[in-house]
């Protein structure tokens, strides 16, 4: 196994971790419940996100990790940037290219978005973040996760690092806290869950200073 | 239309989606200064200026906006008048 940026071939890889993080151990997937848009919709709109290269946001190839196996596929993934370096959010910039992408979808969602944006946290500026963490189902349990989270985290140059998960995700949470992160911050509501939106009401904000 | 023009229409647009009448557009405005200004509001934001002055902004455009003045730069280039 082997650690290493992504590269166009892991695109396919990336886009299952993205689905997969989403779906945040549960079984919806919030820009299909959100948008009325199906897997592979949104799969498409993915890609041509990536095409445009917009750094600073989780959607962009340079911020991705892959661990590979011995045959050269991709079996872990994350997307990891320092929030706020170009002086947007991460979330605005996404928000933007969503919107860009899904214009009509956006105006008939409104109300559905609105109850997303509830349980928004705030990304912490400055701090490196590190989202849509996925282990292919097979290679679970033989700690690739937390070598990636070790690599990425000593590849930058801030000692500050930040996770954001749902509180569902039980697996997920107890590694990113093994690995010393603590809740920061915590959203919840429960009109989340009601209108099946996600798989849980309450979004967790974990911290870790690795200095 | 120049941008002393631009900044006054700007500022009902700005006051009814931010719900604060009373605020006031200066070139270096932007969203970390206005409290209600997030995702979603800056985006209804950017649909309402598009309606009024009848331009689209591109994606690069819309992720290069670091603030007011940047957006009436944009409708000044749009319109023809920079």
């Amino acid at each position: 196994m082997s650690i290493k940026k992504a590269e166009p071939k892991h695109l396919d890889f990336i886009v299952d971790c993205i689905i997969e993080s989403e779906k945040s151990g549960g079984t919806i997937f919030p820009y299909t419940a959100a948008f009325g848009i199906g897997i592979k919709d949104f799969t498409q709109i993915i890609k041509d996100i990536f095409e445009e290269e917009i750094p600073d946001q989780p959607w962009c190839l340079d911020h991705w990790y892959v661990v590979e196996n011995e045959l050269g596929n991709a079996v872990a993934g994350l997307s990891s940037w320092i929030e706020g370096m170009n002086g947007t959010s991460s979330d605005m910039l996404k928000a933007q290219m969503l919107n860009f992408f899904l214009k009509q979808e956006w105006e008939s969602s409104k109300e559905k978005l609105e109850v997303l944006a509830s349980i928004t946290i705030p990304r912490k500026n400055g701090y490196i973040q590190l989202e849509h963490l996925y282990t292919h189902a097979d290679f679970r349990g033989q700690g690739h996760m937390k070598s990636l989270i070790l690599h990425v985290l000593e590849s930058h140059d801030s000692e500050k690092a930040e996770i954001q998960v749902l509180e569902s995700n039980k697996n997920a949470v107890s590694l990113y806290e093994y690995m010393g992160f603590s809740v920061n911050e915590r959203q919840c509501n429960e009109a989340v869950e009601r209108l099946s939106l996600l798989s849980g009401c309450c979004k967790l904000q974990l911290i870790k200073n690795h200095g | 239309m120049d941008r002393d023009q631009i900044t006054q229409e700007l500022q009902p647009i700005f006051a009814k989606i931010f719900r604060n009448p009373e605020i006031q557009i200066t070139d270096d405005l932007n969203a970390e200064q206005v409290s209600g200004w997030d995702s979603l509001t800056h985006l209804s934001m950017i649909a309402d200026v598009e309606s009024h002055y009848g331009v689209k902004f591109k994606l690069k455009e819309l992720i290069g906006m670091k603030n007011v003045g940047d957006m009436i730069d944009l409708i000044l280039t749009k319109k023809g008048a920079a």
